[in-house]
This record gives structure tokens, C-alpha cells and sequence, in this order.
């Protein structure tokens, strides 16, 4: 089960959290109680924070995944509906995509007809 | 030495006794007395940055630990230079000013050398160490506790097993952060079931299940994260525990317990209403110095 991770994300993502909000970093790194230099760095991917730091600037911008990965309503509906699932019929809709993506690697799901590429979710 | 200067180093050594035994208020009064007695610019200075490092262990603050920078400046001796220089350093480091943490320690280190004072340089190298990991200075924090591994093996008298135990560990944890996990866990493990006090044991296992969520070998990650929730005494290492428990259970599969575990994490934020579901979506390992 692999998520998107990766400090540069994670610290791009909160500079245009921040800039979207309007807030300079000396206004959010009071609000959180780190220093300017330090938030700059942590936007800039250089700079490991502490959990707690790290919730709390998420916790700012009360950010959703559809925030997060910025994307359109489509991807927000079908997380929502995945997350509104039981644990066990997630995990038949992650064996379902990890079959799918092992029938693209292979380039097996082309010969079936009826899907094209940019379908996968 | 007169009877005097004597009253007042006995008064002096008494109370650095009962700084190392966390009795501060004693010590303050003991160092309250010296200085009542002492006349002498020099001795006045000492008790002066003695009493300050007693107050900032005791997080406490007072006109002595005011008084650091001046004397720093001063350097009326590499003795006087050191103390003063490792005790801001370590104020500034209580109050996550790392920058002028690793300043004052630059000048402690330096201090060390010019004195030529082993001990001296083990502590600085330590603390200055530590101070870069906070700062996210990892290969520099990696270079400090090596340099203070060697130095230990050629140094009599010090307490051997104590600072080589808290080196160790914290190598340990500096080279997973860099992505030498195998030697990470391999010098987390051979200091581990060393360690006397619960924080420190919960640290170490939480270091565990980071080091071996990074092999993928989560079964094991969710063992030291269990062991590193057992022992945690202060809310960032539960947090932590939860986070990396949840993590690891996650990507197992089990659901349950990652919700379970994110759960508990999201109690700490609870006007953070999407928490759990982020959690969920995604990873922010790589993000995090479970030190902070």
C-alpha cells in the first residue's frame, strides 16, 4: 500500500496553502510557534519537523485530501467513497487497483478492449 | 588557597554535586552563599556562570543566565569561555533556537580544542551533535558523535558506558535519517536493552519501528512501536508511536488497527477534522525528526 510521501510535496504543498490563505511565513510560523527560517526550510523540502509541528500547520489550513492533492471533484468523490467503505471492502478495491496496475505493467489490459490510458484513478 | 577561597570552593563543588542530583534549589542557595563570600572578579565570574547553568537545567531563568553573553564576550579564560558557550548553547537549544545553539556551540567546541580538554570536547561534541539533528544538519550531527565515539575510546575516567549508550543511540538514529538504515538499526540495537530510563527506551523503540517501516518489514516496525508506545512518558513520543504504528499497520493492510492507531493521534487534534482521513491518504514520514 504505497501513498504519495516526499518532503518537497508535503513542503510545496504548504507554501501554497500558505500564499493561497495569504499569510506570510512569519505570520504562519508565529501561528504554529516555529521560526520563519525554519518554516522557509520546511517549505523548501530541507527541513524535518516534529509530528506535532506537522499537524498543526495542517491543521491550520483544516486541509482535506482533496486539498492536498489539489485535484478535481472526480478524484475527491471516488476517495470519499473509498473512505466510507468497511476495512475489509477497501482492501477488495486496493487488490482491485493493484490487479489492474499489474495488468497495465504487462501490457495484458490492452488486448481486452474498452479501456484506454488516464483511467486509472 | 585561604580558608575563604576554600569555604567557598567546598560551597561551589557541593552545589554542582547537587545540580547533577536535579536538587536546584539547594544548589541555587549553596551558589547564593559562595557568591555572598567571594570578592574575587575571577571567582565571582565562575560562581556566576555555575549558577546561571543551574538555573537553565532547572528551566528557570535569572540575572546569572542574563549575564552568559557578557561573559562570553569577556573570555577572561578558555575555562570561563567553555562554560559559558555550552550553557547557552544548551539554553538556546531548550528554546529550539537552534541557530544560535549551534553559534555558542561552535564557540564551546573551539574552546575545547584550544584547551586541549577532553571532556570538554566529548560534552560540546554531544550536545552540538544533537543541536544539528535538531537543526536537520544530519551529516554534520553524524560527523559530531563520530568524532565523539573516537575521543570516548581515549579518554580515562569518564563514565564510559553512560555517554557511549546516549552516542551510540543517537548515531543510530542520525544515520536512518540519512538512509543508512541497516547501520541505523544495527547501532540502535547494540545500545538498546542498555538504556536505564523509560524516555530514553521509548525514543530508541520508537527509532525502531521508524528504521524498519523503511525496510518494509512492518510486522517488526509495529514490535518496537508497541514497545516504543509501553515506555512513552511525554505526549511527543506517544504521538509519535501512534503515527508510526499506524503507518506500518497501514501499509500491512490491516486497517483496523491503523485507524485504531490514527485515531488515538487525531485525539490530540481534535479541531482537525480531516486528520484521520489525510492520514489515510498520505505519508509524511519523510517529513518528520522524531526528535521535535
Amino acid at each position: 500500500m504505497n501513498k504519495p510521501a516526499q518532503l518537497e510535496l508535503v513542503g510545496r504543498k504548504i507554501r501554497q496553502l500558505r500564499r493561497q490563505r495569504k499569510l506570510t511565513q512569519v505570520e504562519l510560523a508565529d501561528r504554529i510557534g516555529v521560526h520563519q527560517s525554519d518554516l522557509s526550510r520546511m517549505e523548501q523540502g530541507e527541513y524535518k519537523v516534529g509530528l506535532d509541528t506537522l499537524l498543526k500547520i495542517l491543521g491550520t489550513f483544516d486541509l482535506s485530501i482533496g486539498d492536498f492533492f489539489d485535484e478535481g471533484n472526480r478524484t475527491e468523490t471516488v476517495v470519499q467513497k473509498y473512505r466510507s467503505l468497511s476495512p475489509t471492502a477497501q482492501k477488495e478495491v486496493e487488490s482491485f487497483i493493484e490487479f489492474k496496475r499489474a495488468q497495465e505493467e504487462d501490457g495484458s489490459w490492452d488486448s481486452d478492449g474498452g479501456e484506454s490510458e488516464g483511467d486509472d484513478v | 588557597m585561604s580558608e575563604l577561597d576554600s569555604r567557598i570552593e567546598e560551597l561551589r563543588q557541593k552545589a554542582l554535586e547537587k545540580v547533577r542530583s536535579d536538587e536546584f534549589d539547594d544548589a541555587l542557595a549553596l551558589y547564593d552563599e559562595a557568591l555572598a563570600l567571594a570578592t574575587d572578579e575571577e571567582v565571582r565570574e565562575l560562581l556566576t556562570i555555575n549558577k546561571g547553568n543551574a538555573l537553565i537545567a532547572a528551566e528557570r531563568t535569572g540575572p546569572e543566565v542574563k549575564a552568559l553573553p557578557m561573559i562570553l564576550m569577556r573570555r577572561r579564560n578558555a575555562h570561563h569561555t567553555f562554560l559559558s558557550s555550552y550553557a547557552l548553547m544548551y539554553t538556546h537549544r531548550l528554546t529550539s533556537e537552534s541557530k544560535r545553539a549551534i553559534f555558542y556551540g561552535q564557540i564551546a567546541l573551539e574552546a575545547a580544542n584550544q584547551a586541549d580538554q577532553p571532556f570538554w570536547k566529548l560534552a560540546a561534541l554531544n550536545e552540538l551533535g544533537i543541536v544539528y539533528v535538531l537543526d536537520s544538519q544530519f551529516q554534520k550531527a553524524i560527523e559530531c558523535f563520530e568524532q565523539a565515539l573516537a575521543l570516548l575510546a581515549t579518554v580515562d575516567g569518564v563514565e564510559q558506558s553512560f555517554s557511549q549508550i546516549a552516542i551510540l543511540g543517537n548515531l543510530g538514529y542520525n544515520k536512518l535519517l540519512v538512509g543508512e538504515t541497516h547501520e541505523g538499526l544495527r547501532l540502535l540495537h547494540s545500545v538498546v536493552d542498555e538504556i536505564r530510563t523509560p524516555h530514553a527506551k521509548s525514543d530508541a523503540y520508537i527509532e525502531l519501528c521508524y528504521g524498519y517501516g523503511d525496510l518494509e518489514q512492518y510486522e517488526t516496525a509495529r514490535h518496537y512501536g508497541e514497545l516504543g508506545l509501553q515506555f512513552a512518558s511525554e505526549p511527543r513520543q506517544a504521538r509519535n508511536a501512534h503515527y508510526l504504528l499506524g503507518e506500518a499497520a497501514y501499509k500491512m493492510g490491516d486497517l483496523e488497527a491503523a485507524e485504531e492507531h490514527f485515531d488515538e493521534l487525531a485525539r490530540f487534534y481534535p479541531e482537525f477534522r480531516h486528520l484521520k482521513s489525510l492520514l489515510f491518504a498520505i505519508d509524511l514520514r519523510s517529513m518528520l525528526n522524531l526528535k521535535l
